[in-house]
Order: C-alpha cells, then structure tokens, then sequence
C-alpha cells in the first residue's frame, strides 16, 4: 500500500473511531463532526483515486467491532454517513424516507403521531 | 408557482409508504422540488418534526435527525421555505385564532400564520380541517 493509501486509510479509522466515540459517550456533536470527517477524506480519496482504501477501512473497522454496543452504535454511525454523503436535499429527503418508514412504529399514522407529540 | 402552509402531518406523511396521508405528502414535496409550491412554515413545525421522528424513530435517531436539519438548511438557503419566528404579534394572532376557532395550541399557531399570509394552510388534521376555513388537504 503506498503512503498516501496509508494515511488515507489511518485518517478514516481514527475519523470513524472518534464518530463510535461520541455515540457511545454520548456526544452527539463529535458523533456528527467525526461522520462528516469521514466523508471529508472519502471524497479527498475519490479524488486521488483512492476511494476504495476509506470505504475498505470502513468495513474493516466494522468487522472488528466485538462489542454488540458498539456494533449496533457503529451501525448508526454508518446510516449517518450514507445520508449525509448525498448532497442533493430532495433526494436525501427520500432517503430519510426510507429510512423513517423502516423504524417507525407499526400501525401509527402520522397525524396520530403529532397529535400525541402536540397534547404531551 | 402557490405558497402554502404545511402542517406538521403532511411532511411526515411523506416518509411512511403506509400511511393514509402518504401521497398527500408526497405530492406537496414533488411540489416543492418542481417548483410548483412554496412552504411557508412556522418554526414549531420544524420542532415538531424532529419531536416525532425522535420519539417514533426506533433506530437510528440522531443520524436520521441531523440529515434533516441539513435538509431544512439547504431549503432554506434555496429559498424553497420561508420560516416564521413566534413573535409578540404571532402570539396575539395565535391566540384570536385559538378563541375563534377552538383549536389546540400549536394547532392555533400553524392556522394564524396561514391567516397572517392569506394563503392556504394544508393539513391531514381532520380537527384543523372541520374547524379552521383556511385549511385544506
């Protein structure tokens, strides 16, 4: 692996541990700065022709995760950086989307979900 | 190009294929995207919102929460919404509208804005639609 592939490769794992970090804390600020980090050196690395290194350091972080906290916190951290990589807001609006219609609660419409928000 | 007021439901509506309100939301935000509506929203929509995908969101929360605040700057900055701070003169409107039309707080503060603009309030609300003249799906 050449020097560049290398710092591109220790930059994303030191991002994405700093992000796992701040979910598990929790510090939601440092959760959302080390996630756009991330995104940061991925398209420095796309840009250098080396994308593939930072999304590869992304699933071997991942795969060294033994924790089941940390799994299930670095799979958040994982859903933030696939939403926000998408710049187009419409678009990252459906992606919300789907991501919303797959955790939300079975059988509760949306105006009974405001209804209850606005009389509590 | 219409400018509307947007309950809180029907931008929800938009994320849940299921809901009986789902493609009314989804055509406001085609909508907005294509040009044809502008949303004028008062700021508590905006909190209410993040309140409901907080709450429900069983997973996933705050990465869902931050890709819609962005969302909601880069409307903005785009000049697709218009927000609308609760001020000392909102509060008055909002409060002839509660006494009027016997709505619910936050109810009261949506349809004032809609009645301060002379535009349309659009809702999924059955309780805003049989009370405030100004509201339609």
């Amino acid at each position: 692996m050449s020097t560049g592939a290398e710092l591109y490769k220790i930059e994303a794992i030191t991002a994405l541990k700093y992000g796992l970090s701040g979910l598990l804390t929790p510090n939601i600020r440092a959760f959302e700065e080390a996630g756009l980090k991330y995104i940061d050196i991925l398209e420095k690395a796309q840009r250098d022709g080396m994308g593939q290194v930072v999304e590869d350091a992304l699933a071997q972080f991942k795969a060294s995760l033994k924790k089941k906290k940390e799994r299930r916190a670095f799979d958040e951290l994982e859903v933030f950086i696939n939403l926000m990589k998408i710049k187009d807001p419409f678009e990252g609006w459906r992606a919300i989307g789907k991501v919303v219609s797959e955790r939300w609660p079975k059988g509760l419409d949306c105006v009974k979900a405001v209804r209850e928000m606005r009389r509590r | 190009m219409e400018d509307i007021v947007l309950d809180s439901n029907l931008l929800l509506g938009y994320f849940l294929p299921q809901d009986p309100h789902h493609q009314r939301g989804q055509s406001y935000v085609n909508g907005l995207e294509n040009g044809d509506y502008r949303f004028h929203l008062p700021m508590l929509v905006l909190v209410e919102v993040t309140s409901v995908i907080s709450r429900q969101a069983q997973k996933d929360r705050l990465a869902l929460l931050a890709r819609w605040r962005k969302i909601f700057e880069d409307w903005e900055r785009d000049g697709r919404i218009a927000l609308y701070e609760l001020d000392r003169q909102r509060m008055v409107n909002a409060q002839n509208v509660a006494e009027q039309y016997r709505l619910k707080g936050a109810d009261s503060v949506i349809a004032a804005l809609a009645g301060e603009l002379n535009i349309s309030l659009r809702t999924s609300d059955a309780e805003i639609l049989a009370r405030f003249l100004g509201s339609s799906v």
